[in-house]
């Protein structure tokens, strides 16, 4: 290893001083450049990146400078990250780490989703919250739930979200027997457009899963619960130690495997597919990981070394725990597939045993399956919902609830409204 | 609004004026107690067997906060502590605070610890919620190790000799997270001008590299745009600043960095990845 003393000695050799000189400004040690970079150096503006904005401290300088510390650390005036700002309602839910509650924000006047993490006396805030949190701050796009506000206190750590009415498995209840083919293709459309987003980002959900796939009433869907994102591990309980749910994890991880990519959350997206088809979880494992590895090779049979390279060497793969099946075609096991045109080359495609092997989530949005889309939609802009009340691409409009009636219409304009295309979902 | 990113690059001028100014210490006494902090991160970190990625972030987070606070009011190794716990959590390589606290009191005189109270844990934990709130949540921090590896790469010539080099330019990361680059330059741009200073010093030219085209001029054309040879230089030098510093006559209670002492105590992870570097390097 060079050490830097060496380097110093040469460093004295280039620059022709007996020190290395402090503040050199390159107009005066001309040795350090090279002639021929020296013509070639303009002072030019780096477009690479947007102009910096000012620092907060300084556009604030002098007014709030001479209070106390740890009133401008907790944000001075702004009236953001206060507790009093936001009304708390009913109870919504229990999440991977926290209590979801319906609340008000006073500040937009608006419905809003209050996740509260209660902080742990040993160890301050949960690192789930912390990550959520601030991968949440990275991610803007519109199928991925937004963030507003952060509310931390000395017992509790809020986060402020929008508020989104129902969720996917909510509303395959309510649908029961499986929903209307076209509103599949927008919801798992916009599944994979949120998915590609973070994985370009190298964020990785890791728990796809109908729970945290919020619906809207218009039919946006949006990602959520971010808490174990990225994480190294795939947990096995929740912060409230509830079992986190088998049923869309995949089998390279169910075997063991710790190589976790992007391929992991393309599992569940292909179990939600089917599972939105048919109206019933593919793969409802009952007991434990080979339960659930059971479940899946019933269906796409018990992979070998030759279908899926290294699989024999993961540590879960026992011969004497894991049931030899042969692979079945998923028209037939799922015949409602064949309902859809493409349906079962989709669902194939993303339900691959071979993580290698399984569709990406950028490829799967020009997938064949949604040749009956609009070419536009894959060029939205980030922010832009597919589904929008104006005519734009996609309208997922709600008509008129009736009294009894829970279900929202929706209407799918391509190019021109045509009010024949309206269904029920 | 709140959630709203705020800039966390300053240009020079900015730093000169930091609330700490603004509280009457100086700008020599201020980067003092930045690299001091920022040491004990790394010495702490170090010990804890933690990687070089979260010692870096916990760094980031240390410079960040003092953009916001003043070492007056914040005592700096208390600061420096509360950083490591929550880049631990972010990086997930959680710590127990009570560990933390306890490696970094062997590291410290009595004296200095003295700033951490009567309860350090609760001095820590309470700080915890400040930093949070300070640097608005914002906690994924990228450093220029990935982009010295990725840079590192494409280069070709001699594999020996660009070994060595990428292993001084990544001391030379090491070392720049006691100066305020973080907050002046993006880690891309750092890893450029660390990698330029290390083939300066190790005498390794890079005439090709893989992806080369007409318009490259130099390598770093590839990555960066527009980056002058002046900008360059002063990166380097603030770097090399740290070295001939020696003004151990003001600080009595404090020795600066010795050259000698931050090569020896290059975090384990570093060189580890360095060793393991052969692999990537070779195209």
């Amino acid at each position: 290893m060079a050490t830097l003393t060496d380097g110093l000695k040469e460093w004295n050799n280039v620059s022709g001083h007996d020190r290395v000189k402090r503040q050199l400004s390159v107009s005066s040690d001309s040795k350090l450049l090279d002639e021929d970079i020296r013509e070639e150096t303009k002072v030019i503006l780096r477009p690479r990146k947007p102009p910096r904005p000012k620092s907060e401290v300084l556009l604030n300088q002098g007014t709030d400078h001479r209070r106390t510390k740890r009133y401008s650390a907790f944000g001075g005036d702004s009236p953001f990250g206060k507790s009093e700002a936001y009304i708390k309602l009913e109870q919504l839910g229990e999440g991977s780490y926290a209590t979801v509650y319906k609340g008000f924000s006073n500040l937009q006047n608006q419905v809003v989703a209050l996740k509260e993490i209660r902080l742990q006396e040993e160890e301050g805030a949960p690192f789930t919250a912390i990550r959520e949190a601030s991968l949440l701050k990275e991610l803007k796009h519109a199928n991925i739930v937004t963030l507003h506000d952060i509310v931390h206190t000395r017992e509790t750590l809020t986060f402020v979200f929008e508020y989104v009415h129902t969720d996917l498995s909510q509303y395959l209840e309510r649908h029961s027997g499986g929903l209307d083919p076209r509103n599949v293709r927008l919801f798992l459309f916009q599944l994979l457009r949120g998915l590609s987003y973070c994985h370009k980002r190298l964020v990785l959900h890791r728990d796809v899963k109908p729970q945290n796939l919020l619906i809207s009433e218009i039919g946006e869907l949006k990602l959520a619960d971010f808490g174990l994102a990225r994480a190294k591990s795939v947990p096995s309980h929740t912060y409230s130690h509830e079992v986190v749910t088998l049923w869309y994890r995949p089998p390279d991880v169910l075997l063991g495997s710790t190589e976790y990519s992007t391929s992991l959350d393309m599992w569940g997206v292909g179990c939600i597919f089917v599972e939105m088809i048919t109206g019933m979880a593919i793969f409802p494992g009952v007991r434990d990981t080979y339960d659930q590895l059971d479940k899946i090779f019933k269906v796409l049979g018990t992979p070998t070394e030759e279908d899926w390279t290294g699989v024999t060497r993961l540590p879960g793969y026992k011969l004497h725990r894991i049931g030899q099946y042969k692979p079945r075609r998923l028209g037939l096991c799922w015949p409602r597939l064949h309902d859809v045109v493409n349906g079962e080359a989709m669902a194939s495609a993303l339900l691959q045993l071979d993580p290698l092997k399984r569709l990406g989530a950028e490829e799967a949005m020009t997938h064949r399956y949604f040749d009956g889309l609009p070419r536009k939609l894959l060029e939205l802009p980030d922010e832009v919902n597919v589904i929008s009340r104006s005519v734009d691409y996609l309208v997922l409009a709600p008509i008129q609830n009736a009294a009894s009636a829970r279900c929202s219409f929706m209407r799918l304009v391509m190019g021109e409204r045509d009010a024949d295309s309206a269904y029920t979902i | 609004m709140y959630l709203k990113m705020p800039g966390w690059y300053y240009d020079k001028k900015e730093l000169r004026n930091s609330p700490s100014a603004q509280d009457g210490i100086d700008f020599k006494t201020e980067m003092r107690y930045r690299k001091e902090g920022a040491r004990l991160i790394i010495d702490t970190g170090s010990r804890m067997d933690l990687g070089y990625n979260t010692m870096a972030t916990g760094v980031v987070y240390y410079h960040r906060f003092y953009m916001f606070h003043s070492f007056k009011q914040f005592p700096r190794y208390v600061t420096a502590c509360c950083c490591l716990f929550l880049a631990g959590k972010v990086e997930e390589t959680p710590k127990k605070c009570k560990d933390i606290i306890k490696t970094a009191r062997n590291l410290l005189t009595d004296h200095k610890f003295a700033t951490f109270g009567e309860d350090p844990k609760e001095e820590v934990m309470t700080l915890e919620r400040i930093l949070l709130q300070t640097i608005k949540f914002d906690l994924q921090v990228e450093h220029p190790y990935q982009y010295l590896l990725k840079y590192a790469k494409c280069l070709k010539g001699d594999k020996v000799k660009l070994q060595k080099m990428v292993q001084m330019a990544w001391t030379f990361v090491n070392d720049s997270l006691c100066t305020t680059l973080a907050l002046q330059w993006e880690p891309e741009i750092i890893a450029v001008a660390l990698m330029y200073l290390a083939g300066k010093l190790s005498k390794f030219e890079v005439v090709d590299w893989i992806g080369r085209t007409a318009k490259h001029l130099r390598w770093w054309d590839m990555f960066v745009e527009d980056v002058t040879m002046d900008l360059l230089e002063d990166i380097c030098h603030q770097v090399l600043d740290l070295y001939s510093h020696t003004d151990s006559a003001n600080t009595p209670d404090s020795p600066p960095l010795q050259p000698n002492k931050s090569i020896q105590q290059l975090p384990p992870n570093a060189q580890r990845t360095s060793n393991g570097q052969e692999k990537a390097v070779s195209p």
